[in-house]
């Protein structure tokens, strides 16, 4: 065909049946990618929340450790989490870390979990660091001066 | 969101030199007028925190957006702004009416389109927590950062000891959901949320006009069909709170105004408006998330391929939206903040070496998880393959070759992406099991962009196919023998000939129309 001019039929014919078949075929995806959100969206909007924290795969308790914690240590003050050792990660992109603190060797997804779930509160890898939340952990001795509070057995917030 | 969506207005006035509904169409300037917000939002945004001030909504970023939006809705003209024509003013061809009808058909089509997906996804989303990893250890993170700590803390954008994910991430989503948290009083995925579904209806909006325009209202209807029914596109990726459906978004309408650019090019035309929308929409893709400024970078480069004559302009706009960007680069560089996939460890020549052999097994697996990529996305793959012949038969070369190019090479940058980032050679069987779990949990969000281009290709090429070129009597529509001739011998084939009239009206209702746009900056 030469631009300028009508097409032909046959290009007619071809490109008709091209919008044809991709109205058919959207169509034919169309219903099942809608009942597909509905269904995810239901799914979703159903996750039960403590205070504002959505209970995913820790379940309620250690969710409601988490409220506890936020509304212990105030915006803005870092915290140092404190989790079970785990195989250090392949897709861990530090050097090094002390395996257990801070993201270093533990969980990663549970402790970017908590990161979120902290918000406003960064974690921080400071040994000195005001607060410190263990999370499935028993902490040592406390230093000197330090408070404790004990929620569940190995979830404890410490401030010095 | 409002003074979102009217400091984009603002900022596409100031850009395009004109009105957007008198230089795009109401449908197109409301929906480009959202990604303009979503852009200037985080540009700003991002400014202020490089700077040090606060990202929240007061002192700073408010007041500049409503000085922007301001700027938008003063009847006075800003320098440069050019008078819009009076209805009778145009010397209007009757084919050119039957167009514009055309033209508003599609607009209507498009804007039901978007404001029915955005009002679907809203109510469905608004109730939905961030409960998925990437929700909450990238985007929403650094979003309730930005409003709750109320700038780039270092604690979390600097500090690489705590392990903070992507730090070198862009912050335009991220500002955007923060810029809400600060209005709501709170962090607040509900709002949230509304901004995905705004930007996905701005999406079908501006696509569908764009495709009306491109290749007739009938070509538009089916590619927004294929379009929104992308297998996960509504499915699951509208209801999470990442940055992937905003950087396809950003990067589809990116392309599909270059092949605006290089589909309709007239010797009179005034690239500007749209090479602006270009600069913005390349600026919210580099903004949003790291492979936005790879698609960006290919768009651009394909344009700079294929726009014969408007090359200057094509190439101000790639600069405009990377230059956007810069402040956020320049942080990132300062802060060293390097990139998970591109550094020193994955692009070393031992490392791909060792990586490289899994190049086949990456690119099967791409094929399996393709968005679309069943039965029905190989049907899809050769109507768009048959669809391109008959374009290029009817002298529409330059789109296919467009789309041709960035389908194929966002397409090997992503596979790149994948193999450099294996975690070691296939006699590693730990690298096996984590390339397949991260192609399987990320290639139907990042291959978006050219899963769509391909699905939308078909319709897209067998409109052209149809759309008679006008003013040319053989080759590339819309230039004279002349010019295909100046064309083939390197010479600008858009420069104005004398005797050419002033009044020729191209695209209707868009900023080819009128006597008016010829008393713009001159296309380079």
């Amino acid at each position: 065909m030469r631009a300028g001019r009508r097409p032909s039929p046959l290009v007619v014919g071809l490109a008709a049946g091209i919008l044809v078949g991709a109205v058919a075929i959207g169509l034919a995806r169309l219903p099942g990618e809608l009942s597909d959100q509905s269904r995810t969206a239901a799914a979703a909007r159903s996750v039960q929340r403590v205070g504002s924290i959505p209970v995913l795969s820790p379940g309620p308790r250690r969710t409601a450790f988490l409220a506890y914690v936020r509304r212990a240590v105030p915006p803005g003050e870092s915290v140092r989490i404190v989790q079970p050792v785990t195989a250090l990660s392949p897709l861990e992109g530090r050097r090094g870390g002390r395996p257990g603190v801070c993201g270093y060797s533990v969980s990663r997804t549970t402790y970017y979990w908590l990161v979120y779930a902290l918000e406003s509160r960064p974690s921080t890898c400071d040994p000195d660091a005001r607060w410190t939340m263990y999370y499935g952990v028993r902490p040592g001795p406390l230093p000197a001066g330090a408070g404790a509070h004990r929620f569940a057995d190995g979830y404890v917030l410490v401030r010095r | 969101m409002a003074l979102v969506l009217l400091a984009g207005h603002g900022l596409l006035r100031l850009a395009s030199g004109r009105r957007p509904h008198r230089a795009y169409g109401v449908v197109l300037a409301v929906g480009l007028s959202w990604f303009a917000g979503v852009a200037v939002l985080g540009a700003l945004t991002t400014l202020v925190g490089v700077l040090g001030l606060t990202t929240r909504p007061l002192p700073v970023p408010a007041p500049a957006l409503a000085l922007l939006a301001l700027a938008g809705l003063l009847p006075a003209r800003p320098a440069g702004e050019h008078a819009a024509p009076a209805a009778g003013q145009l010397d209007e061809p009757a084919g050119h009416a039957a167009r514009r009808r055309a033209y508003l058909v599609g607009d209507l089509g498009a804007a039901a389109a978007g404001l029915l997906v955005a009002a679907r996804v809203a109510v469905l989303s608004a109730g939905i927590p961030v409960s998925a990893n990437d929700e909450y250890a990238l985007w929403m993170l650094r979003a309730r950062s930005l409003s709750q700590l109320g700038g780039l803390d270092p604690r979390v954008f600097v500090d690489g000891a705590a392990g903070y994910q992507h730090q070198e991430y862009p912050l335009f989503v991220p500002a955007l959901a923060g810029w809400l948290d600060s209005w709501a009083g709170r962090p607040s995925d509900p709002a949230a949320h509304v901004a995905v579904a705004l930007t996905l209806g701005a999406l079908l909006a501006v696509a569908g006009a764009l495709l009306a325009r491109l290749a007739g209202p009938a070509a538009a209807a089916a590619g927004l069909l294929l379009l929104v029914s992308v297998p996960t596109l509504l499915a699951l990726q509208s209801l999470r709170l990442m940055a992937d459906v905003t950087v396809f978004s950003f990067a589809f309408g990116l392309t599909l105004v270059l092949l605006l650019v290089v589909t309709e090019p007239h010797r009179r035309a005034p690239a500007r408006p749209w090479l602006a929308v270009a600069a913005v929409l390349g600026a919210g893709a580099v903004g949003s998330k790291s492979e936005g400024l790879a698609f960006a970078a290919i768009a651009f480069a394909a344009g700079l391929l294929v726009a014969t004559g408007r090359r200057r302009g094509v190439a101000v706009a790639g600069a405009a939206a990377l230059a956007a960007n810069l402040p956020w680069i320049a942080f990132s560089r300062v802060h060293h903040l390097s990139s998970w996939v591109a550094n020193q460890d994955t692009l070393s020549a031992g490392h791909l070496r060792a990586v490289l052999p899994w190049t086949g097994h990456v690119a099967r697996g791409m094929v399996d998880r393709w968005p679309g990529g069943s039965w029905a996305g190989a049907l899809l793959a050769a109507a768009a393959l048959v669809a391109a012949v008959l374009a290029v038969r009817a002298g529409h070369w330059r789109p296919v070759v467009l789309v041709a190019l960035v389908v194929a090479a966002t397409t090997a940058v992503l596979l790149a992406q994948y193999v450099a980032t294996a975690y070691g050679p296939p006699s590693d069987p730990r690298a096996g099991s984590l390339l397949d779990g991260q192609l399987a949990v990320t290639v139907f969000r990042v291959a978006l962009l050219p899963a769509a281009l391909v699905a939308v290709g078909g319709p897209l090429f067998a409109g052209l196919a149809l759309r008679p070129a006008a003013g040319c009597a053989g080759g590339y529509a819309a230039l004279t023998p002349c010019q295909q001739t100046n064309m083939k011998s390197g010479r600008n084939p858009y420069r104005r000939d004398s005797a050419e009239s002033e009044t020729t009206v191209q695209v209707s209702g868009s900023a080819w129309d009128s006597t008016s746009t010829s008393s713009q900056s001159s296309p380079p």
